[in-house]
């Protein structure tokens, strides 16, 4: 099988597309209330330095993923038992970003529909990408950025007439602990996500610097994210925001310039559904991956059908409704993501320098 | 009980068509692991179908990490 290749400006759109996915409907960071802006400007400062991380790690061992180098860093069996833990955490991911889409689409669109049809037809497109690889994947999201870029200076243009800026002040008003617990979440969900691309990165072109193509991926798109959560408080205010299931969706709705143009939340919607694709795609990928890793095999599309519709299932059992959608990235995904996200790639980093160290000692 | 037939029937289809390549090259451990995934994600779709409860990951998560942590 011939080893598939990106580019480095694919690895960084896919980073960028990546991070926003479902942060684009579900905002994130809000317990610093109307400093959420200042919070996820913050939490990209700590995402930085962990993608400095994670491309250190890229940087020594290129051209292989973190299933390879756990092995390394923890022997066989430990290794292995890093792969399930990552597949775990992969799958689940790919279910709570697959059941954020199911449930927008049965709020806001199609409410009679069963919830089934849409994640199924959802999945089946995300099982087709990763089946025909991440090099597809790379170049389709080179084209679809175009959209990404186009939509953002559309609506940055078209609902500065119903920014008030005034909803965003006074700022620091509750002081800094709300900002750091913001920070704090909005690290874990999107920025810390981004370790789903050590599983996949060993496809990225030996020539390429991980570190440079992750730094600019989540810088974009954490500054993608601040404008965002500043736009929603400035145009609904920060009660409407917090009470609404999809703030974002809401905010693009209330622009209408000359009754001409209207109902624009469509294409934002489009937006939507090209980041959740993606990230849904790369969770089935590093999943599948992994299972190839734990059995030692070649190839991983042979399990990316059966992955899919483990995923797609898992969906149902994530959340039991859309409040506890809303409520769980804050409340408790922080917290359960953190040793997947900084814990565990520290102590494999950590202990492949102690290890280094021994060898050359050794010699 | 038709619902699971259907979905078994739906499982068995992709199941057969997708595994044709490991059949003929008898590649016995990818078509083990294939069939095992697969076992599973259909149960998942049983247990759904016959629309048993079970308390979802986020409730269970929200309820460990309330107790480990102590938070609000």
């Amino acid at each position: 099988m011939s080893k598939e290749i990106i580019s480095s400006k694919q690895g960084a759109v896919l980073v960028f597309l990546y991070t926003l996915g479902d942060t684009l409907l579900v905002l994130t960071g809000f317990e610093a209330k109307k400093d959420v802006w200042i919070a996820v400007l913050l939490a990209l400062v700590l995402g930085i330095i962990l993608m400095w991380f994670y491309g250190g790690i890229l940087e020594k061992f290129p051209g292989m993923d973190i299933y390879e180098i756990s092995e390394r860093a923890f022997g066989r069996l430990g290794g292995k038992v890093i792969c399930i833990i990552y597949i775990w955490f992969s799958l689940h991911l790919g279910a709570l970003v697959l059941r954020t889409l199911v449930e927008f689409i049965n709020t806001l669109g199609l409410e009679s529909t069963p919830a089934l049809i849409p994640g199924a037809v959802f999945i089946i497109l995300c099982a087709w990408a990763i089946k025909e690889g991440i090099e597809v994947l790379g170049r389709w999201s080179e084209i679809f950025l175009i959209w990404f870029v186009f939509t953002f200076i559309f609506l940055l243009i078209l609902s500065v007439t119903i920014f008030d800026i005034t909803k965003l002040q006074p700022i620091f008003y509750g002081g800094i602990k709300p900002i750091l617990r913001g920070a704090f979440s909005a690290f874990a969900f999107p920025f810390g996500e981004v370790v789903i691309f050590l599983m996949v990165f060993d496809s990225l072109d030996k020539k390429a610097s991980p570190k440079k193509v992750l730094i600019t991926g989540i810088t974009l798109a954490g500054l993608y994210i601040a404008y965002l959560s500043a736009r929603n408080v400035s145009i609904l205010g920060i009660n409407m925001v917090l009470n609404d299931y999809f703030p974002t969706y809401t905010a693009i709705s209330r622009i209408n310039i000359g009754n001409f143009f209207q109902r624009l939340e469509i294409a934002v919607s489009l937006v939507f559904l090209i980041g959740i694709f993606i990230k849904v795609s790369l969770c089935i990928l590093a999943a599948s991956k992994g299972f190839s890793r734990l059995f030692n095999l070649r190839d991983y599309r042979f399990i990316v059908v059966p992955v899919s519709l483990l995923v797609f299932n898992l969906s149902s059992f994530v959340y039991e409704n859309i409040i506890e959608m809303t409520k769980a990235p804050s409340k408790i995904w922080p917290y359960y993501s953190f040793p997947f996200e900084v814990v565990i790639p520290i102590l494999i980093l950590a202990l492949l320098k102690i290890r280094n160290k021994s060898d050359n000692t050794q010699k | 009980m038709k619902e699971i037939a259907a979905i078994a029937g739906i499982y068995l289809v992709i199941g057969y068509f997708e595994t044709i390549p490991f059949r003929r090259e008898k590649r016995k451990k990818e078509l083990w692991i294939y069939i095992v995934v697969m076992v599973v994600a259909l149960a998942m779709n049983v247990f759904l179908s016959l629309n048993i409860k079970f308390e979802s990951i986020a409730s269970i998560l929200t309820r460990f990490f309330k107790a480990f942590l102590n938070l609000e």
